[in-house]
């Protein structure tokens, strides 16, 4: 999967599996959503968490250039022989989300407040793991808690709660065109051939 | 020798400030927030802060537009208006700063 189509995914997965509880649900699960679902869906089915792309830009501050070598084109083909991928190292991203919760229970909104700030915002701070789409490696990205917005409101005369996490991820594009031209190293040798050239009194290597 | 940049810097930023008004308003615009709301974006760096100004009346509606009102998406700009030109604001800070070195013969 290709960039910003990787981390929506990881952020999905990342905040799927919370679990509320209330007198009539002793677990009581949180959904997850891309942006804001359908009006009737979203009634029965408090609490639950939107996910939205803000903004990216280039990360110009942790730019690096030059060529990267790998056997998998950052893990999208799988290796095969001694075939080796050449490309500019990619452009450098900032993802900004906006994370919002919903809920009309006090408790659940809690409830969710506490699972982000003390498992996935720890200290302001957490990681995104992102599998490579081979599925042989994981990157970790931070993911940084930028700002917290109280935004409670009164919906059809009942409360609802709302919280706005807004949060960076850090990220890189894919490699815009590659060259198969380098093979992988297959054998190094070393002193194959021992100098007749030797000082009196030393000994060859 | 000691050279006093805090009322040059001040200075300075007065210039600035016009500048990211200005821009503030086109991001406004381009997230299509209603014009009379836009048009009445002021912004200040006061005790190297950026802070924005807008009429009291619209802070539920700016709120709603900045946020998202749980219907309507999110159309955010002074969440990113902050990352996009702290770049903005250090660079003219450093190019006044080395004027003023210049100008008083500091550096030649």
């Amino acid at each position: 999967m290709s960039f910003i189509l990787s981390e929506d995914l990881a952020l999905k997965t990342l905040l799927t599996g919370i679990v509320v509880a209330d007198d009539k649900n002793a677990t009581r699960s949180v959904g997850v959503w891309f942006s804001n679902p359908d009006l009737e869906s979203r009634a029965q089915s408090y609490p639950y968490i939107t996910i939205e792309l803000l903004d990216f830009d280039p990360a110009t501050y942790r730019q690096h250039s030059g060529v990267f070598q790998d056997n998998d084109l950052q893990g999208t083909i799988a290796p095969s022989g001694n075939t080796v991928y050449s490309y500019e190292i990619p452009v450098a991203w900032d993802l900004m989300y906006q994370i919002t919760t919903y809920s009309r229970h006090p408790r659940h909104d809690r409830a969710i407040i506490a699972h982000l700030l003390n498992k996935v915002f720890i200290s302001k701070r957490g990681y995104l793991s992102v599998p490579n789409d081979l599925a042989t490696e994981t990157s970790y990205r931070h993911l940084i808690l930028e700002e917290f917005t109280k935004r409670d409101t009164i919906e059809d005369n009942r409360r609802l709660y709302r919280n706005v996490f807004t949060v960076t991820v850090s990220s890189e594009g894919t490699a815009a065109t590659y060259t198969t031209a380098t093979n992988t190293v297959s054998t190094v040798n070393i002193n194959t051939k021992t100098t007749t050239d030797i000082p009196s009194g030393q000994q060859p290597v | 020798m000691s050279v006093e940049f805090v009322a040059y810097s001040k200075k300075a930023f007065t210039g600035i400030n016009k500048d990211l008004t200005k821009l503030l308003k086109i991001d406004a615009e381009n997230a299509e927030w209603p014009r009379n709301i836009s048009s009445q974006l002021k912004v200040e760096i006061k005790d190297l802060k950026i802070i924005v100004y807008y009429p009291e009346r619209y802070t539920q509606q700016i709120d709603d537009l900045e946020y998202g009102d749980g219907i309507e998406s999110p159309k955010p700009i002074f969440r990113r208006f902050v990352t996009k030109n702290m770049n903005f604001i250090a660079k003219d800070l450093a190019g006044s700063s080395l004027d003023y070195l210049a100008e008083q013969g500091i550096i030649p």
